[in-house]
């Protein structure tokens, strides 16, 4: 157990992460701004139940996957807005392949809301299918096969994508 | 066909957190403190000053009624008064100067 930051500190050390997982599982940069906003906002009207730097990223981080879930299920965000909308990383790498990862995060935004915050779970916020049962109250072998089926459902778009991009 | 490792480290790219925008911390930051709840002591204020100002309406709203009843009470006896002058002049009629003479000479 940890010394608690201010919360100045928290915002500065978290914002990517909660803003993050709302821009990948929205695909819209305006809401996942107003919804990283409200969430920090619950965060500081709670601040007294914070006992530790770990227990507020995980608070954090399950506020956002909660709100953005109800977002998503809320305006049927099934599709995202323009590729350059999402497709931002946060290190100025060089992408190997920035078509197919922009196809990638496009197939993810099109998932329904479960399973796509799933997917930004275990490869965004790099959660063991543990982890993320936890963190969804959901039983552990239901996390693993929906992860699986949506895998399987990515890949096949993924291969069908890269079918067309050599046959063209 | 990708291997499973290429596939998963893709995806991994593919949703590699992305960074704030630039001033979001400065945002909720002012919004925070905008939102701030008051203090205990100004809570306690707050309070006060609202029992106080509710005793004070209390007391102006009591010695109001009290205006009133006694206005009712004066109006009702000034009433009866003027009902008894009236009655006394029409019962007891006032004597002519003659028998106002004679009482005199008698």
């Amino acid at each position: 157990m940890g010394s608690l930051p201010s919360f100045t500190e928290m915002v500065h050390e978290h914002q990517s992460m909660v803003f993050s997982i709302a821009l990948r599982a929205l695909g819209n940069r305006a809401v996942a701004e107003d919804l990283a906003q409200e969430v920090f906002l619950s965060l500081h009207e709670n601040l007294s139940s914070i006992e530790s730097e770990d227990h507020a990223r995980r608070w954090l981080r399950r506020t956002t996957v909660n709100r953005t879930i109800d977002e998503m299920r809320r305006k049927q965000l099934r599709r995202g807005p323009s590729l350059e909308d999402v497709a931002e990383p946060s290190i100025a790498a060089v992408e190997r392949d920035p078509l197919m990862l922009g196809h990638l995060r496009q197939s993810v935004l099109a998932l329904p809301p479960l399973a796509r915050m799933l997917t930004i779970l275990r490869f965004q916020e790099e959660m063991e299918p543990r982890e993320i049962a936890a963190h969804l109250d959901m039983p552990v072998a239901t996390v693993k096969s929906r992860l699986h089926r949506t895998m399987k459902l990515l890949r096949v778009k993924l291969e069908r994508h890269s079918q067309i991009r050599t046959t063209s | 066909m990708i291997d499973e490792h290429e596939y998963e480290a893709r995806m991994r790219e593919a949703l590699r957190p992305i960074e704030a925008p630039r001033g979001l911390e400065d945002r909720i930051l002012a919004k925070a403190v905008a939102r701030k709840r008051p203090s205990p002591i100004l809570q306690w204020a707050a309070i006060a000053a609202a029992l106080l100002i509710g005793a004070f309406g209390l007391m102006a709203w009591r010695s109001y009624q009290i205006e009133k009843q006694f206005r009712l009470a004066m109006n009702i006896t000034s009433r009866k008064v003027t009902h008894i002058q009236h009655k006394l002049v029409i019962e007891i009629p006032l004597p002519n100067r003659s028998e106002r003479q004679n009482n005199n000479e008698n």
